[in-house]
């Protein structure tokens, strides 16, 4: 069944966008792209910041810097206490810790300076969350709060895995009914999500929200995105990298699930299963991976224009599915080649010229493949 | 016609229980073992029984027919249902299987009827069978933590003595956490290539611990009732048929333990872990490095540690 929508996809990727670890923010009716690129030194890579505009309608590069590989980046648009504006900040970090880029008109960076949550021993900080009036991030278990991306402070707002030790990761962060939610990695008993009030004190007092990979258990390990849509939070699992053709041991189980403020949760798209909280059928009435079990995962879940995009890697290709209410979904042709060469979805971004798809390197493209969406 | 309930697990599961206590839902009929899955004739079927101590057939099948045949299950009856069975061993099985069903429809009008036959899941043609005489049955994989499956199997063994199986691969004594993990992955081949919601999974230790919250949720799964009465009736194991060891001539069809103590125990079923018996470096004199990594990872699919 067709919801009626028509995207067309077109390729606006520059050879100069890099080739990996992208991030995507809108800042002053323009796109910026963070990326990074391969240098002639393995330990270093090269750290660029590109801008595109309607104005401009191609890449132009604004920053440029080496640092420690390996690095992942994230741009956030945040009017911190003391700014006079909203203001782009890019968070770097690496092995060697993080460090914060600010720039009032997405042509100048000044360095802030390293992130640490210990003397000595900076986190590598994933994922820059602005709630009301702090950031958020992670690294490793553990979910970092400052007040400011300019103090050099940086505080544990959780206990590490949430005093589960088989939580080795926070995947995910995202802000939803006036809380903070926290997915995690769980390789033994399956993802967890919790929530908590971020005006409580520190470390914050976390809930657990949904557990045991939503009763899929291990098949569930990981978030691989989560979306605010609709009053509904919509979290997506994936497997942990691309899998070979499945085996019993390595079967997937890409489910799409959707929990509501009162944290009473959906089974959207995925396996039914028995639960403590009763029967679960998708509402999809579509079994895991939009009823594909070669599919590695949603590699993201965007809200663009009143709709809730997710996209899916398969095996040997790239699906974008879209839903206007929640539980009818349907595929969105994409003009992309599926020859089984192309990158992985690494970056999404729903912005004011369209939605934003990036890609990373493949044999056929050597920098980012970056798509944008025009309904 | 009476479609079925097929529940699929290894053997010292709680197949016993929860077959029984799903079977006493007021709509559904619950069967003992019948062992029909393992051969296309009656015939091969009857070979296999003797060749495990029982050549009069298998005792869940002769009760049930004596159950179907004259109401009642004494050693009369069952004799007379071995000599019908004797009679047919040319059938098919799924010509009896039919059988059943059409006398369990014109007598009781179930809507389903629920069976279990743990052999049915050592083989994947046994379970290859099932769905192809059943296409449209439901399948239950009910499910139970590794190391109690294996203490409960070894107490059993110990109890009646047989040649342990062997390993084909290594030609070695095939432990139990082998034994347990093939059958599991035998019930998943198969269930997933089911269509959407005709197989579920549930852990025997939820549903034991929780009967108030699962069996209405199977019960809505199948399309039955989820009243408090039909799950009151469920909650009664000890009423069926064949919650007793049987008439002499056909003891057995389930479980010893269930058959002396048919009900029901309220309390949370414990669930050990794997690697407390890791961590004493038990599972290490069982089992070699790939096996235990390949029986942890099942271990935490299935929802255990």
């Amino acid at each position: 069944m067709s919801l009626g929508v028509s995207e067309r996809f077109e390729q606006i990727n520059s050879e100069a966008a890099g080739q990996a670890a992208p991030s995507i923010a809108v800042f002053q009716d323009r796109l910026y792209l963070a990326s990074v690129c391969d240098s002639s030194d393995e330990s270093q890579s090269s750290v660029k910041i590109l801008v595109y505009g309607a104005d401009l309608a191609c890449w132009v590069e604004v920053y440029q810097s080496l640092e420690f590989a390996p690095v992942n980046l994230g741009l956030l648009v945040f009017q911190a206490a003391g700014d006079l504006a909203p203001t782009l900040y890019t968070i770097l970090s690496s092995a060697a810790g993080s460090k914060i880029l600010r720039s009032e008109d997405g042509q100048t960076f000044r360095w802030l300076g390293e992130a640490a949550a210990d003397p000595g021993n900076p986190p590598s900080l994933r994922q820059l969350l602005a709630v009301q009036d702090r950031l958020y991030a992670h690294s490793g278990s553990l979910i970092y709060v400052s007040d400011s991306p300019g103090s050099q402070s940086w505080q544990a707002a959780n206990l590490p895995g949430f005093s589960d030790p088989a939580n080795t990761s926070v995947s995910g962060l995202v802000a939803f009914n006036h809380q903070l939610y926290a997915a995690t990695v769980n390789a033994e008993r399956g993802f967890q999500v919790w929530k908590t009030q971020t005006t409580a004190p520190l470390p914050h007092h976390w809930q657990p929200v949904l557990v045991q990979g939503a009763y899929r258990y291990s098949l569930n390990r990981q978030i691989g995105a989560m979306a605010v849509f609709k009053q509904h939070l919509y979290v997506a699992s994936q497997v942990p990298e691309p899998r070979k053709i499945p085996t019993l041991l390595d079967d997937t189980a890409s489910e799409l699930i959707r929990i509501d403020s009162d944290d009473h949760w959906q089974l959207i798209v995925g396996v039914p299963r028995f639960s403590p909280q009763g029967l679960k059928v998708p509402l999809a009435v579509l079994s895991s991976g939009f009823d594909d079990p070669q599919t590695w995962g949603f590699q993201c879940l965007k809200v663009h224009r009143g709709r809730l995009y997710a996209g899916v890697q398969k095996q040997t290709e790239f699906e974008l599915w879209v839903t206007e209410e929640g539980e009818l979904w349907t595929q969105v042709p994409l003009n992309r080649s599926n020859d089984g060469l192309n990158g992985r979805l690494c970056a999404a971004a729903s912005t004011p010229l369209g939605l934003l798809l990036a890609f990373g390197q493949s044999p056929t493209t050597p920098h980012l493949e970056i798509w944008l969406g025009e309904s | 016609m009476t479609e079925l309930l097929i529940i699929l697990c290894p053997p010292r599961s709680f197949s016993s229980v929860v077959s029984t206590v799903i079977g006493q839902h007021p709509e559904m009929y619950g069967l003992p073992e019948l062992h029909l899955f393992v051969g296309d004739t009656m015939e091969d079927v009857m070979r296999r029984e003797a060749r495990r101590g029982k050549p009069q057939g298998p005792p869940g099948l002769l009760r049930t027919l004596a159950q179907l045949h004259d109401g009642a299950q004494t050693a009369e009856t069952v004799l007379e249902a071995r000599l019908w069975l004797d009679e047919r061993r040319h059938w098919y099985t799924k010509k009896l299987y039919d059988y059943l069903l059409q006398k369990l429809e014109a007598s009781f009008h179930p809507k389903l009827v629920v069976e279990k036959s743990p052999i049915t899941v050592l083989k994947p043609q046994y379970i290859e069978r099932a769905y192809a005489f059943f296409p449209k049955a439901y399948f239950l994989h009910l499910t139970r933590h590794p190391i109690a499956t294996r203490a409960s199997l070894q107490e059993f063994r110990d109890r009646k003595p047989k040649p342990k199986r062997m390993n084909p691969e290594t030609g070695l004594p095939l432990d139990y956490f082998v034994a347990w993990a093939l059958a599991h992955k035998n019930i998943l081949n198969f269930t997933r290539t089911l269509p959407l919601a005709q197989s579920l999974q549930i852990k025997g230790e939820d549903l034991l611990s929780e009967p108030d919250v699962y069996l209405p949720q199977i019960a809505e799964w199948l399309g039955l009732r989820t009243d408090a009465e039909a799950v009151m009736a469920m909650k009664h194991p000890e009423h069926s048929p064949y919650a007793n060891r049987g008439p002499w001539g056909a003891r057995g069809g389930n479980d010893g333990k269930f058959m002396r103590s048919p009900h029901l125990r309220e309390g949370r079923v414990r669930e050990p872990t794997l690697k407390a018996m890791l961590d004493k470096g038990e599972l290490q004199r069982v089992l070699d490095g790939d096996c235990i990594e390949e029986l942890f990872e099942l271990t935490h699919q299935l929802g255990y540690q």
